[in-house]
């Protein structure tokens, strides 16, 4: 889709032709799934988060400026979205025990990647601690650092370094569970 | 930190951005319907206000429309009973008959009795309609009937004779396109005149009051006016034009039975200060950590308000009063400093965000400086302000005791949003930064239950003072989708006068 096409396809979105909507949701669903499945804690979850996702963004398309990536504007309102969802819903507090993970052994990158699927991947995020979850994802795929991530989430930034290495203990625990393998996941050098 | 913790982070990052996962099918027919029911709720707030205004204009227009035809047919009762015994109290020249009581004449011996009466030079110009039977009853040539309060006392009534001819006759001088009754109100004095000196037990007062309508006699009258503001039937150029006699004087019980027509309407302007016992609830569903109605109740220190409007009433049978009316409400809570943070609002942009029991506020900073995301900034003191448009319905009950009356009243308000407001100071490096933003999550209308012992203390006939202490309780809270539930109840103490119409 063009710059252009993807411009008038906008404006006819915020005069609310649901015909454009559509195209609109088409295009951009599918990505915008995997950002809120990485959020949720189930396939179900993320459903109505991609969900009520969408409809604020057609509610406040009209302040999208056509200066930077639609892409980018549509994730940040998916992100804001499932924040402000899961914050509302549960309180985040880490519970898992940090020792039972802190030995785990490194497993290499690319048998990871061989053995196991996207979706696979996506499965261990969700099952992260919701706190761990949130800070994961933002500190990972959004780009934050801490400080950024201790004020959205309402914690210190000692805790979000904190929670930031015990999620990826955890992870690492489950990739090597997950492929059976006694190594610890190493460099793909 | 650990290399191997990086690599998970690549690993996850390289593998899940950009993967493009399959969406179910109900998703989009959820966003549909979700839409739908956006479009639906839009139009339905957007037609609120016109709605509400045109139920308002309505009820006002059907109140007003009633008053109308309650007026007229008040008009028109009133009109009938001019013809009456006792509003020919009003109306009557008295003079002693020629005739005997309780004897029916027949028009034609009227005319000679009165011509008889007359000076030989002086020929009557109306005929002199005259039945004076033993009940009272003074019957016209038309059917007409007037029922007399004494035997003996005879009405006499102007009428314009068949057989005209005469010079003068009755006459209609057009004022404005619109004949005039002056030449017959000059006809019917000089003929009265004339029969009171004839006739030696003619009363003073008839005589006075012959002369007050010769007055009346001197000045143009518009037709429809004079019609309309003596309750007379309706003339038609040609026909027999009746008039009474002293329509000055005949006037005057009908104007005092219009007044009473309106007499059981009242208004009253009045104010009333508030005193806030305002009801906070956390709502779970809206569950928020920096907002609930404990850090609300330690946060917000007081809150000030009153009302001011008119209030109207209307009397019902027995001694049951309506009461509605429109006021406007404003209250004022002061709320405490304390630290706010950026978080991005519905649309998705990063703004200071700002709690309080009515709702949430997102400030914008005028610094120019975007705030991220968990940004925080201290306030000063900040006041939230909130307006409503009221009008209440409530049933009262008089029990008077002399000039003293106690009205107890209940019902129910209907308080329509107007304006809400957040005023803060932001504390900036450069210096305090006064903002002001709309608080959001607010309802634009919310009910609530009104109960109030009113006290009245009666001055004149019409005016009266009011003295109404109350209590206001919420029967919904006034905002929706807040993590605090507000609900506004409050004691009130208002005065006013009451001023019958």
């Amino acid at each position: 889709m063009s710059k252009i096409e993807l411009k008038e396809i906008i404006q006819s979105c915020i005069q609310g032709k649901r015909a454009a909507q559509n195209e609109l949701y088409e295009h951009f669903a599918s990505k915008m799934f995997t950002v809120c499945l990485r959020y949720a804690n189930s396939r179900e979850e993320a459903k109505d988060l991609l969900q009520e996702g969408f409809i604020k963004a057609f509610d406040c398309l009209h302040q999208f400026k056509f200066e930077g990536s639609f892409e980018g504007w549509m994730k940040k309102v998916m992100v804001n979205n499932a924040l402000q969802k899961i914050r509302s819903r549960s309180p985040l507090h880490a519970i898992v025990p940090i020792d039972d993970v802190e030995h785990a052994e490194a497993v290499s990158q690319q048998e990871v990647l061989s053995r196991l699927g996207t979706k696979e991947l996506i499965q261990l995020i969700q099952e992260l601690p919701t706190i761990y979850r949130l800070v994961f994802n933002l500190y990972v795929f959004e780009g934050m650092k801490h400080k950024e991530i201790s004020k959205i989430l309402g914690i210190s930034e000692g805790t979000s370094k904190s929670n930031l290495h015990d999620a990826r203990a955890i992870l690492q625990k489950k990739l090597k569970e997950g492929l059976h393998l006694p190594g610890k996941l190493v460099a793909n050098e | 930190m650990n290399k191997d913790l990086h690599d998970i982070d690549n690993l996850f990052k390289q593998s899940i951005d950009g993967h493009l996962e399959e969406v179910p099918a109900e998703v989009w027919q959820n966003i549909d319907h979700g839409l739908d029911k956006r479009q639906a709720a839009f139009y339905k707030r957007r037609y609120f206000t016109v709605r509400a205004a045109a139920i308002l204009l309505l009820l006002v227009g059907g109140v007003t429309i009633a008053a109308i035809l309650r007026y007229h047919s008040v008009e028109k009762q009133a009109g009938k009973e001019i013809g009456t015994a006792k509003s020919s109290h009003q109306l009557k020249m008295t003079r002693q008959g020629p005739g005997e009581p309780g004897k029916q004449y027949t028009v034609e011996e009227q005319q000679s009795t009165a011509q008889e009466h007359l000076p030989a030079d002086k020929t009557p110009a109306n005929k002199i309609i005259v039945k004076n039977d033993s009940q009272g009853q003074i019957e016209s040539s038309e059917n007409s009937t007037y029922t007399a309060e004494k035997n003996g006392e005879v009405e006499v009534e102007a009428r314009k004779s068949k057989s005209s001819g005469q010079k003068d006759d009755v006459r209609m001088k057009p004022i404005g396109g619109v004949p005039a009754y002056e030449v017959v109100q000059r006809n019917e004095v000089k003929r009265i005149q004339q029969t009171g000196r004839e006739d030696k037990g003619v009363k003073q007062g008839a005589v006075n009051e012959l002369v007050r309508t010769s007055h009346v006699d001197t000045q143009a009258i518009n037709v429809n006016e004079f019609r309309i503001n003596n309750m007379l039937p309706e003339v038609h150029a040609g026909s027999n034009s009746v008039v009474p006699v002293f329509n000055n004087v005949a006037s005057l019980p009908i104007a005092e039975k219009s007044r009473n027509s309106l007499g059981s309407w009242s208004v009253s302007p009045n104010y009333a200060q508030n005193i806030n016992l305002n009801r906070l609830k956390d709502d779970d569903h809206f569950r928020d950590p920096r907002n609930n109605s404990r850090e609300a109740r330690r946060t917000e220190q007081e809150t000030k308000s009153f009302s001011i409007g008119v209030g109207v009433q209307k009397s019902l049978a027995g001694n049951f009063i309506l009461q509605s009316g429109v006021q406007y409400f404003s209250s004022q809570t002061t709320i405490t400093p304390k630290m706010i943070f950026a978080e991005p609002d519905a649309r998705g942009e990063v703004r200071y965000r700002f709690n309080c029991s009515s709702g949430d506020s997102y400030i914008p900073s005028k610094s120019g400086v975007q705030p991220a995301i968990g940004d925080s900034i201290k306030t000063n003191s900040s006041e939230s302000e909130l307006s409503y448009l009221q009008v209440p319905l409530l049933a009262s009950y008089r029990i008077s005791v002399g000039k003293l009356s106690i009205l107890p009243s209940a019902g129910i308000q209907t308080n329509f949003l107007l304006n809400s407001k957040l005023k803060s100071s932001l504390v900036q490096p450069s210096g305090d930064e006064e903002v002001a933003s709309s608080i959001n999550g607010l309802r634009s209308i919310y009910f609530s239950g009104v109960l109030q012992p009113q006290l009245n203390y009666k001055f004149s006939d019409r005016i009266s003072f009011d003295l109404t202490p109350g209590i206001n309780f919420s029967l919904t809270p006034i905002n929706n989708e807040t993590a605090v539930k507000t609900y506004q109840n409050m004691f009130s103490l208002g005065a006013g006068l009451r001023i019958k119409l």
